[in-house]
Parts: structure tokens; C-alpha cells; sequence
């Protein structure tokens, strides 16, 4: 615990001194969501609905799968790639308490991205709603663990450190896109949720049908429940593969 | 502590042919050899991170976690300050001993105060080895591995990193292995030599 604790510390502190990450994460998305209202043919100052969830349920999701793509498996890809993970694994005796470390710096950082960008949301539309606030903090505390395991599938693959960003950038592109398909092309909800971006949405939507009973759905909790179990399958796999040696450069 | 047939070949090329290596428990071991030799494979190998190409019997050898390992080269968190690094690993190391004491208090005071508000990035490679070696030489574990730590060192500040070193196996019973191109710096030293 002592070593989870002091790296933990670090984290911190290295994310505090890489604060050009908060652009990405959630100065975008809060500029864009910002702008939209703006430019939309509806009015700023109206209740949240429905359907309005479901856009700031997508604004979630981006903000989550980028979090975790670049501050947490990016990172340990940089760290693997740059001998650091080597050198920490020594220096901690576990690779798991470095895992767990950076995974409890990230899922800190994602709960005040939330709040924050909610605040920003509920101060546009100039009102209070505890329900937005605790379901976007509930959405980060629910899929977080599922989706940073899922993108730890990346660590399988020899990824060089100078193409690691470009990378992510595709792959973000390409998840954004298949959310972005028609519903014609759409395919069955359990395959859709195989996108990270769907199913965090799918979670918020989830979590808020709590609050609206009439929406509660138990057969789609339980194809959320199967989708995180697979994720957990595929990240659990890719961790206990994971090797502290560089595997596309020698360090 | 001994690795009985160990080998080292990539692909039909044999670097290392098979050998025994013998290590001797609570001493300062240090490994020599060319360039390419195999010393840093064989780090590793004791390490238990060695490559598919290094292969052997280990006897009586301390778990992994139990391990501390100062890589040859290391991209330590750049941003952190030499303060906050020497913060990490004191918050991991063990209760530091009287007799001990004065010569990490010396090199503390010589060597790392002068750095201490650094970020470890705008550091020399020289002085990021110092830091770390520093920072290896707090912490509670039962075998220590120094891979060239005084690659960039100058020849005054390396006699004191060495006496620290050297410390770990003479004042804590730990044993040590290094590796190392310069002998001529371990003078006056007690140490077992294997030669790749």
C-alpha cells in the first residue's frame, strides 16, 4: 500500500506538470459542446431533456475513452518503450501497484473532468440538476476500470513510442465515427456496444434511467453487464501479457 | 548464488557459451566485458526479465520483487524535481542505519542538494545516475543490480557513489552485482570479478 501510495503522489505530480493533457481531455470537448449550444437553433436556457442527454452522454464518452487512452495506456506504452516501466517495476516490485497507481490518478482526474464540464453545461443552460451531476460522476466511477481495461489491449501490440500518438488518433477518429453511423447501418445493440464511445453512453443512459423509472431497461443492464465482463476478459489478458522490456526498441 | 549453463545466442550467433556464473551472497560482484558482450543481457537474466535468448539454471536466487535494478539508461520522470525523486524513494526505503548515516548525508549534501529544485529531464546523464544511484541505495531489498551507474560520472563524484555502493554489501549485507568498464575505480574495494 506504502508504494501504491508514493506513486500515486508521482502521478500526480507528473500529471500536474503535463497540464497540456487537460486541452485534449476537456477543454475541447467543453469548447465544442459550448459552441454548439451557441450555434444551435434552440434555446440556451431550457431543461435538460432526453435527448439532450443522450448528446452530452457522447461528450461523456469522449471525454472518458481519451482520458484513459492517453493518460493511461499511452503512458504505460511511453513508459514501457522509455525503460521507465522497467526501472519503476524495480524500484516497486510489482507491476500491478504500478497499474493500479496510474489507474487511481486517472480515475480522480476523470471525476473532476466530469464535474467540471457538467458545471459548465448546467451553467449554460442556467440551472441546478443533481441528477446530471451525480450520473456523470456515477458514468466515470462505472465504465472507467471496464474501458481503461479494454484499451490496455493496445499494450499487446509492438507500438513504438514515435508512432504511439498517431496511432490513438486513428483509432479515436474511427470510434467516433461508427458512433456517428445512421441508424439504418446500425447494427444489434450488443455489437454497437463493442465501441467504447457507445457503451459509455449506453452506461449514462443507463445509470439515468435510474432516476427516470420509466426508462429502466434490466435486459440492457444486463447486455451492459456481458459487454464489461468481455472487457475486463480482454484487459486482464492484456495485463498479465504485459512486459516490462521494451518490445519495439531496446532501451 | 550461482547460474549453472547459462547461455546467451541470438539466432546461431552464441555471445555467451554455456557456463556456470557464480555470484557470492552479501558482496559486491561486479561484471566486465566488451561492448556487446552480454553484460546487460545478463542483468536481466539475474533480474528475471531476460530475453528468450538467455537461458540457465538459477540456484538459490532471491525472488524479483526483492530485486533492485538501476538501468544503464533511464528516462526517469523529467518533470519531477531531484527533490521530489529522492522523496519516492525515501518514502520506499528502509530505516537508515547510524553507521550509514554520514556517507548518504555526505553525498546528500555534495551532490543532490546543489540539484535538489531540478527537473530530473534538464539534468546531465551523469547527474541523473548519481540521483538514481542515490535513490537505489535506500531502498530494502535483498539483491542490487547496477547497470554502469557510472557511465557520465566524473572521477570525484564517482568514488562517492561507489563507497555507497560498496556500502550496501560491507554495512547492510546486501549483495550486489555491477557491471562496469572501469575496475581501476573500485580500488581498495573487496570484490568478485566475473569477466564475460
Amino acid at each position: 500500500m506504502r508504494e501504491i501510495q508514493a506513486l500515486i503522489k508521482v502521478y500526480f505530480q507528473y500529471l500536474w506538470a503535463n497540464k497540456f493533457v487537460f486541452i485534449y481531455n476537456l477543454v475541447v470537448p467543453t469548447a465544442f459542446y459550448v459552441y454548439r449550444q451557441m450555434t444551435s437553433n434552440q434555446p440556451i436556457l431550457r431543461p435538460i431533456t432526453q435527448h439532450m442527454f443522450a448528446t452530452l452522454s457522447f461528450f461523456w464518452s469522449y471525454i472518458i475513452v481519451v482520458t484513459l487512452l492517453n493518460n493511461f495506456v499511452v503512458t504505460l506504452i511511453a513508459h514501457r518503450e522509455l525503460g521507465l516501466l522497467k526501472q519503476l517495476f524495480f524500484i516497486i516490485g510489482s507491476k500491478m501497484k504500478l497499474i493500479a497507481a496510474l489507474f487511481f490518478v486517472q480515475f480522480i482526474l476523470l471525476s473532476i473532468e466530469l464535474l467540471l464540464f457538467n458545471s459548465v453545461v448546467l451553467l449554460l443552460s442556467r440551472q441546478f440538476s443533481l441528477v446530471i451531476l451525480v450520473t456523470g460522476v456515477g458514468v466515470a466511477w462505472l465504465s472507467a476500470l471496464p474501458i481503461a481495461l479494454l484499451c490496455s489491449a493496445l499494450l499487446l501490440f509492438k507500438i513504438k513510442i514515435e508512432s504511439v500518438n498517431v496511432l490513438t488518433g486513428l483509432l479515436l477518429f474511427g470510434l467516433l465515427f461508427l458512433t456517428g453511423l445512421p441508424t439504418r447501418v446500425t447494427l444489434h445493440a450488443g455489437l454497437l456496444l463493442l465501441n467504447p464511445m457507445n457503451y459509455v453512453a449506453e452506461v449514462a443512459v443507463q445509470i439515468y434511467s435510474i432516476f427516470e423509472s420509466a426508462n429502466f431497461n434490466p435486459s440492457m443492464w444486463l447486455l451492459v453487464l456481458a459487454i464489461t465482463l468481455l472487457y475486463t476478459g480482454i484487459g486482464l489478458f492484456a495485463l498479465k501479457r504485459l512486459t516490462v522490456q521494451p518490445v519495439a526498441s531496446r532501451a | 548464488m550461482e547460474i549453472q549453463n547459462y547461455v546467451f545466442q541470438i539466432g546461431k550467433r552464441q555471445i555467451v557459451a554455456p557456463r556456470n556464473i557464480t555470484f557470492l551472497p552479501g558482496k559486491l560482484n561486479i561484471i566486465t566485458g566488451a561492448n556487446g558482450s552480454g553484460k546487460s543481457s545478463l542483468l536481466d537474466f539475474i533480474a528475471g526479465v531476460g530475453s528468450s535468448a538467455t537461458n540457465g539454471k538459477k540456484i538459490d536466487w532471491p525472488h524479483t520483487r526483492t530485486i533492485a535494478y538501476q538501468l544503464q539508461k533511464t528516462h526517469f520522470f523529467p518533470n519531477l524535481t531531484v527533490a521530489q525523486t529522492i522523496r519516492l524513494f525515501r518514502s520506499l526505503s528502509y530505516d537508515v542505519d547510524t553507521t550509514e548515516q554520514p556517507l548518504l548525508e555526505a553525498a546528500k549534501a555534495s551532490i543532490l542538494d546543489p540539484l535538489a529544485s531540478t527537473p530530473m529531464g534538464r539534468l546531465s546523464g551523469g547527474e541523473q545516475q548519481m540521483v538514481l544511484t542515490y535513490g537505489h541505495c535506500l531502498l530494502d531489498k535483498e539483491l542490487y543490480l547496477f547497470d554502469e551507474p557510472m557511465s557520465g560520472v566524473d572521477s570525484a563524484h564517482a568514488e562517492v557513489m561507489l563507497q555507497l555502493i560498496d556500502q550496501l554489501a560491507t554495512a547492510r549485507g546486501k549483495t550486489v552485482v555491477m557491471v562496469t568498464h572501469h575496475v581501476e575505480q573500485l580500488e581498495g574495494m573487496a570484490f568478485h570479478h566475473v569477466a564475460l
